[in-house]
């Protein structure tokens, strides 16, 4: 009892600090003064790093936990470093934007609330767990969409709201005709149920998983469920944005990498059909759309739908004859871990462009910023490569590694669209490039940096290159994240 | 005889609606009432299988659904109300800030 | 069956009747389609009212928190019944402590209420 008690407190304790940090916070906000509320800024990267330290440490240790709603094992634990990374950095983003605001304190207190939904999702072994673990972490973005207040804000928070409640709709409801046809909505016990399931309680199966498959492609802004995405992204603070593009996203691609393993096997449905669909509806549209963009944040954004179309082609590979090949999950978490890197590293520099509530967004407002600041224009340039992945930066090794898994699984088709799409993407992150580089200054002045942001840029930007100098050392990570699945 | 097969066929006609609701309405309020009927459909779905199966978790979990939408609706309200102060609307066809 | 007959008549020259006036005004009649005329058809509530009866909003503050914690409690209902069975099973402890991990989430969101002063009129 008491060995079991101490297993359980170690595997879950990464969700328990993120609990209590966020629970003893949110005590201290309603009692400090309101211009002493920033000054939680550095509990909270203190809670975050202490947390990425105990993930580690259970990453290493490598245990799966029997029994119980939760699962431990090496997968969820090396998505709750993605979704701690990019919490982290989008944490220290915050510090520019919101430092004036008067509820700077629940701002930190739902980032904290928003990571432990994450780190839930990841460790759900059981669907009531992964729907109760999404909306921790949903609620808590929607009131960080529209916490500043502003009518874009509250705008943006009510079109999140409304397609996220809607999307949970449907997971709920998928969940109870799997919970129908198996008796229990315990992973393990429906992949035992479900192999010997015929006729009715089959199409239960099939329809609820479905309809778990439309709810996550809401959560993921796969196309077509992506039209809420751009605008979204466009009204909340930069800082959300960043959240929403790297930790959310990988939250649902951690929900449907658990899908694929526990459904896949046996549900016998066209699931590298459904997901090459997917890949390819949402790779090309998001990108084609993304094209005419003038708003970096609306760009940024159709980029975001565009890079889980690359992710979803890494789990279209992920199963070959109804057998889940483990490289090619180790290529999305490895992916979603590459793509949140990048895209922090470009938010960052929309953060530094324009600060303290008054946002410079147009592309065009980035015109001669390499003379003005020169290490700024480079790093943006660096992203923009990275995103497109042209090598040597970590966005190509990313997108090789899908690649590589596609191929073997023989998608030789989408591989080729995965190609063409990086292409049509070319075109607009370069012109960002080009209007760095090659166009004339307005005469907007950058404020002076600070040492926050400039740790936020300069990390990143380093992490990238050099992961795309040597990236086999995480690739290996990623890939013992996925020995031997099974629930 | 009332059987398993006519609350499902209830419950998915909730659903339904819902949906149909969701989609056609412009009433940002009404467009929750949608949601929530989706969520009870599926409340109505765990609670009829637990009752024709003799398993009382599905009577939990509908416990814990009941509890996620009052979140849901407190948190939806509080975004409703700051849209209403900005813009004195909730019709989500005039909700248009951003285009593109 | 003679009477029934003319019934049955009296139905079909009705139907007819009914039917050609209707097609009849649907061919002949002016149609004029406003952007009004083209949404779709809703009653209930009017979403934009006017804005003169305002009431405070401490109102619906206190109403959302009310239902939020008292939509809380619905988990205590199966907890104190089934507590009787964990005591004799010698759980009786365990689950106590569970519950307080439980209502101690709760009176922290408590605390953080009233020090936010939500309550107060």
């Amino acid at each position: 009892m008491t060995i079991l008690f101490l297993a359980m407190a170690k595997a879950l304790a990464p969700f328990l600090a993120l609990v209590l940090s966020g629970l003893l916070l949110l005590i201290v906000t309603a009692f400090l003064p309101k211009e002493k509320t920033r000054l939680l800024f550095y509990p909270t990267l203190l809670a975050l790093a202490g947390t990425t330290i105990l993930v580690a440490t259970n990453w290493v240790d490598g245990f799966p936990l029997e029994g119980g709603m939760v699962i431990s094992d090496r997968i969820a634990y090396g998505f709750d470093l993605v979704f701690l990374l990019s919490v982290f950095l989008s944490t220290i983003l915050s510090r520019e934007t919101e430092e004036g605001n008067a509820h700077g304190g629940e701002y930190y207190v739902l980032t904290l609330f928003a990571t432990a939904g994450m780190v839930l999702m990841a460790h759900s072994r059981d669907l009531l767990l992964l729907f109760i673990a999404l909306e921790i972490m949903s609620l808590s973005a929607y009131i960080l969409t529209s916490y500043r207040q502003s009518a874009k804000g509250a705008e943006a928070g009510m079109k999140y709201f409304v397609m996220g409640a809607f999307a949970s709709g449907f997971l709920l409801y998928g969940i109870a005709l799997i919970y129908g046809a198996t008796g229990s909505t315990d992973f393990s016990v429906i992949t035992q149920a479900g192999a010997g399931a015929t006729g009715n309680s089959l199409w239960l199966i099939r329809i609820g998983v479905a309809l778990l498959l439309i709810g996550f492609g809401f959560k993921i802004a796969a196309v077509p469920f992506h039209f809420w995405a751009p605008d979204v992204y466009e009204g909340a603070p930069t800082p959300v944005t960043a959240l929403m593009a790297s930790g959310v996203k990988a939250a649902g691609f951690v929900a449907l990498v658990r899908l694929v393993i526990a459904f896949a096997p046996f549900t016998a449905l066209p699931w590298v059909k459904i997901l090459s669909v997917l890949a390819f509806l949402t790779m090309t549209i998001g990108n084609l759309i993304a094209l005419k963009q003038t708003n970096i944040k609306r760009m940024l954004a159709y980029s975001s739908i565009a890079h889980a179309g690359y992710a979803l082609v890494g789990l279209a590979a992920s199963i070959k004859n109804g057998q889940i090949q483990e490289e090619a999950l180790a290529a999305v978490l490895f992916y979603m871990f590459a793509y949140s890197l990048m895209t922090i590293g470009a938010f960052a520099i929309v953060v530094a462009m324009g600060r303290k509530g008054d946002e410079v967004d147009e592309i065009g407002d980035y015109a001669g910023l390499s003379e003005h600041h020169p290490a700024l224009a480079a790093a943006m340039a660096l992203f923009m490569i990275s995103l497109t992945g042209i090598p040597p930066t970590l966005g190509f090794i990313g997108k090789f590694y899908l690649l590589r898994a596609a191929v073997s699984s023989g998608l030789i088709g989408l591989t080729v669209v995965a190609v063409l799409n990086s292409v049509i993407s070319a075109f607009y992150y370069l012109s960002v490039v080009m209007v760095i580089y090659f166009q004339k200054e307005k005469g907007y002045r950058l404020p002076q940096l600070s040492y926050t942001l400039l740790f936020a840029v300069s990390f990143t930007a380093m992490a990238v290159i050099y992961l795309g100098l040597f990236p086999e050392e995480l690739f290996q990570v990623a890939k013992q994240s996925f020995q031997a699945v099974v629930f | 005889m009332i059987s398993l097969v006519h609350y499902l066929i209830v419950s998915i006609l909730l659903f339904c609606i819902g949906v149909a609701g969701f989609l056609c309405r412009r009433n940002a309020l009404v467009l929750f009432m949608s949601v929530e009927l989706m969520l009870n459909a599926a409340n109505l779905a765990f609670i009829t299988f637990a009752r024709f199966q003799g398993n009382p978790s599905g009577s939990v979990i509908a416990f814990f659904v009941m509890v996620v939408a009052a979140a849901e609706v407190a948190v939806g309200l509080a975004i409703l109300v700051l849209v209403f102060k900005n813009r004195s609307s909730v019709d989500v066809n005039e909700i248009s800030l951003m285009k593109g | 069956m003679q009477e029934y007959g003319k019934i049955l008549l009296l139905f079909t020259f009705g139907g007819l009747f009914v039917a050609s006036f209707l097609l009849l005004s649907n061919f002949l009649g002016v149609k004029r389609f406003t952007r009004e005329k083209h949404l779709p058809y809703e009653c209930g509530i009017d979403s934009s009212p006017n804005l003169l009866n305002r009431f405070s909003v401490k109102f619906y503050l206190v109403a959302i928190l009310f239902i939020l914690f008292d939509v809380e409690v619905v988990f205590l209902y199966p907890w104190a019944i089934l507590y009787k069975d964990f005591v004799l099973r010698g759980d009786g402890l365990f689950m106590l402590l569970e519950m307080l991990v439980f209502l101690s989430t709760l009176v922290v969101g408590l605390v953080y209420i009233y020090g936010k002063r939500a309550l107060d009129w």
